[in-house]
């Protein structure tokens, strides 16, 4: 029950081992604290989880959240979130997804769905306004995500994992429609409870607080997204395969493992190339306007075309220029139902190690007739595929190489390479779930791609990390896509970059720190709000809850920190803020001696703002941003943390 | 006067189905003037020296005036983010 | 009588086609950048109004959104045709005895009192 609006005001628990399901106890307090979607759902874990937890313990739980815009005519806010504990990294994932469930979820009437224990046999959970039943998935399992989604095509929301996820691939993903929660192997936690599917359906949309100016807000927000050059231009025209040329040419286009920034063949993979000769249409999201998605022709049928991750790093990450191959392997991974990332990152070190004579896996840097094989014996943990299956750091501690495991905490980096931006360094470094570039702040926006502020410098880049790290934690929280946050870097600084006053604010960029630590102390001191977010409005009008940019950034903060202390409680060293040495001791221009990742100096800062010692959150500030925890529990998990390994 | 191959990129090339193109040149400025006086698409006015960021034999370049050699690449590229 | 959507401010977005419960909306277009309600299957609920982010959704002229509907126990034989019809299965009850429609769940779309043979359901405005 809920007295605000906007949420439907219940959470539903389902018990896989026993089948029986239940009501799980959330209070208008707990929505004031964390909001929803990913901080609900990492606030969720932090009160569940004990030391040592494991990602395919029974009582591990997987957590289905969604945000208090969805269904409330926002644009762009139909994103629902999976967290759990990782099985490849063994700390908290949160996995983010634009598919139809969280709607659907909304219209049967919940906010979100836990999911405890373990299933005997397969089986698929159905939820709906009145009931959760219980069906037998033997038919489903084994079925390729698209199969399984056919079956399954009259329940408007569903949840599906494929072959990958049954097999407990560590990377293992699930699928909405075509959309994908794609990193830290929820899949595989899926695939161990032998939970194939999930539906959801109802008839119930959430009430609004005042819809006048919600809607009001909703057409000068759609309005705002078209208009900015980011979102309004370059996404729909391009998608986030754009990316490509601008990477090339600010030299942070992973190529060869990360063993350069730039490729000769990137025009062959770029998304000039895609939109040109290969793109069919564009698709979107439900709910969504600026309508990215590509689709492309795959073996004569029209399927969903490939991110700018899996272009870069099925690309150039391993020395290939054909796009088409491009395009049949992401087909080919959608099916099997893995991340592309961590897959292509996995492949790529597999590759070093064989050109090294260290291991050879049978794929090697340049060669493309055996890789669709690699996938399905990774797939089904055939041959060598069952070690490629384990991801990076696993490959590692099996043959060594860890200089060059291109993986942050475990999970595999995107496809920026921060030699080259190195605020970005940092944010793959600190990034909760590991090698996230959103998770990090997504500096390369600012360091070259939509602004440009110097990106080998690494001066204010922890403040300003900070702020979009908090920014985005927040509006993946209430729903909305991520891309919605770059509307908050104004259009007359991103669409004119060689302006005077461009210039100006970007030279002043750096020197930003204390500002932005100042506002993340005191937070009650904006109480303002920036047309350029609307997000933080929006909550208002939709839920009456009292929410301004302040505010935005405190749920933001509590987020970053929840999950944080999660990964401490469940055993994450301090000091596990790092990246491979091959990112912060080698040159990528041996002429240009800034061109690594000066972590340590960063970090020093970054904890500094975040009021964390060594990576961990102080008791002080812990209390600071209101969470309740056991003392006895910090003190534990922090002597923990603090012994060597 | 000096040859550049240009290359488009981004939004410019969708709307002005442009990729690589010669002109002639003796700075920066005036390349941009030409190419904007050549392009069509909705976007021909934002073909100036604010709105693109532009590269010039793979570096970054700053200067509305820079002075162009015979053989220089010229690369025009629109702000971009994504996932 | 049917909502229309309104071609010049739509926007794509597919949020209205995915809301409606009676298959009423769908793409226009090739690329599925515009939507249109075919009126022949709307029944005027508003649903996909209120998830249109551009409003660009527009009721009929005269339309008046419905506040409630209640079964009037004394005319109604309970034959079950009203649950059968109602997407939300709002109305319950046992066979031959008065259904009652249970205000949670009910949209107010107003399909069932449209059916009832026996005028027993009440539409308040």
């Amino acid at each position: 029950m809920t007295e605000y609006c906007g949420y439907m005001g219940r959470v539903l628990l389902v018990d896989l081992t026993k089948r029986t399901f239940s009501e799980f106890p959330w209070t208008d307090k707990d929505r004031e604290r964390t909001l929803g979607g990913k901080i609900m759902a990492g606030d969720i874990l932090l009160h569940h989880i004990r030391p040592g937890m494991k990602a395919f313990d029974e009582d591990n739980w997987i957590v289905v959240t969604t945000g208090p815009l969805t269904g409330c005519g926002c644009p762009n806010t139909s994103r629902f979130n999976i967290s759990t504990v990782s099985p490849l990294t063994d700390i908290v994932t949160s996995s983010n997804c634009g598919g139809d469930f969280g709607l659907s979820l909304k219209r049967a009437g919940y906010d979100a769905v836990i999911f405890t224990g373990r299933s005997e046999s397969p089986v698929t959970v159905h939820i709906t306004c009145d009931n959760v039943e219980f069906e037998s998935a033997e038919e489903l399992w084994g079925l390729t995500t698209g199969e399984a989604q056919e079956k399954l095509c009259d329940y408007p929301g569903r949840l599906v994992i494929g072959p990958a996820g049954e097999n407990k691939v560590l990377y293992a993903c699930v699928f909405s429609n075509e959309r994908t929660a794609g990193r830290g192997g929820v899949g595989a936690v899926f695939g161990d409870k032998k939970l194939k599917a999930v539906t959801a359906v109802g008839t119930k949309l959430p009430k609004l607080a005042n819809e006048e100016k919600l809607k009001d807000l909703n057409k000068k927000w759609t309005k705002l997204l078209h208009t900015h050059p980011l979102t309004g231009r370059q996404l729909p025209k391009l998608g986030s395969a754009g990316l490509i040329a601008p990477m090339q040419a600010h030299s942070i286009l992973a190529t060869k493992n990360f063993s350069a920034g730039r490729f000769d063949g990137f025009e062959k993979v770029s998304g000039e190339e895609l939109a040109e000769n290969h793109l069919v249409s564009n698709a979107a999201c439900t709910g969504c306007v600026i309508r990215c998605a590509r689709k492309v022709v795959v073996n004569g049928k029209v399927v969903k075309g490939p991110e700018l991750e899996t272009l870069g790093l099925f690309g150039p990450n391993i020395l290939n220029d054909d796009i088409e191959k491009i395009l049949k392997w992401n087909y080919e991974l959608d099916e099997l139902g893995m991340d592309a990332i961590s897959c292509a990152g996995s492949i790529a070190f597999a590759m070093e190690l064989a050109e090294k004579g260290i291991h050879d896996f049978g794929v090697h840097f340049g060669e493309t007739d055996n890789i669709s094989q690699m996938f399905e014996d990774i797939a089904y943990r055939r041959g060598e595929g069952n070690d490629i299956a384990d991801g990076s750091r696993r490959m590692s501690d099996k043959y060594g190489g860890k200089e060059f495991a291109i993986n942050a905490k475990g999970m595999e980096l995107a496809a920026y390479e921060p030699r080259h931006a190195v605020g970005q360094g940092l944010g793959y470094a600190t990034a909760n779930r590991g090698g996230c570039h959103l998770n990090a702040g997504y500096m390369v926006v600012v360091e070259g791609l939509g602004l440009d502020v110097n990106s080998l410098t690494p001066h204010g880049k922890a403040a300003i990390g900070i702020m979009f790290q908090n920014l985005m934690e927040a509006i993946s929280a209430g729903g909305s896509c991520m891309f919605t946050s770059y509307a908050v870097l104004p259009g007359f600084l991103i669409g004119k970059p060689n302006m005077l006053l461009t210039k100006m604010v970007l030279a002043a960029f750096p020197y930003v720190g204390p500002v932005v630590n100042l506002l993340s102390h005191f937070t009650k001191v904006p109480q303002l709000n920036i047309p350029l977010l609307p997000h933080a409005i929006a909550v208002k009008h939709a839920t009456g809850m009292k929410s301004n940019m302040a505010k935005y950034l405190t749920w933001g903060a509590y987020g970053y920190n929840c999950e944080r202390i999660a990964n401490v409680i469940l055993g994450q060293k301090a000091g596990a803020d790092k990246l491979p040495k091959r990112l912060t001791d080698e040159l990528q221009d041996p002429d240009n001696p800034k061109t690594k990742v000066p972590l340590e100096q960063m970090k020093k800062v970054y904890y500094r703002a975040r009021g964390w010692k060594d990576g961990i959150p102080t008791w002080h500030r812990l209390k600071t941003l209101g969470f309740d925890i056991d003392k006895s529990v910090y003190d534990a998990a922090v002597a923990a943390a603090k012994k060597p390994d | 006067m000096a040859k550049a191959k240009v290359k488009l990129f981004g939004v410019y090339r969708v709307d002005t189905h442009i990729s690589d193109i010669e002109i002639e040149a003796e700075k920066l400025s005036d390349l941009l003037d030409e190419l904007s006086r050549i392009a069509v698409g909705e976007h021909k006015s934002s073909i100036s020296f604010s709105d693109a960021s532009v590269f010039i034999n793979g570096e970054h370049c700053k200067k509305k005036k820079q002075k162009l050699n015979d053989g220089d690449e010229v690369w025009l590229l629109s702000p971009a983010s994504g996932g | 009588m049917a909502f229309r959507i309104d071609e010049n401010i739509c926007v794509g977005c597919g949020g209205c086609a995915f809301t409606c419960l009676f298959g009423a909306i769908s793409a226009a277009n090739d690329d599925a950048s515009l939507y249109a309600i075919d009126e022949t299957k709307c029944v005027e609920c508003s649903q996909c109004s209120h998830v249109c982010p551009v409003s660009a959704i527009n009721a009929p002229d005269g339309y008046k959104p419905i506040k409630k509907v209640e079964i009037i126990a004394e005319k109604c034989k309970g034959c079950s045709l009203c649950s059968k019809v109602c997407k939300a299965k709002a109305p319950e009850g046992k066979i031959k005895e008065p259904f009652e429609i249970n205000q949670e769940k009910c949209f107010q779309c107003g399909v069932c009192a449209s059916k009832c043979r026996f005028e027993a359901i009440e539409v308040k405005y």
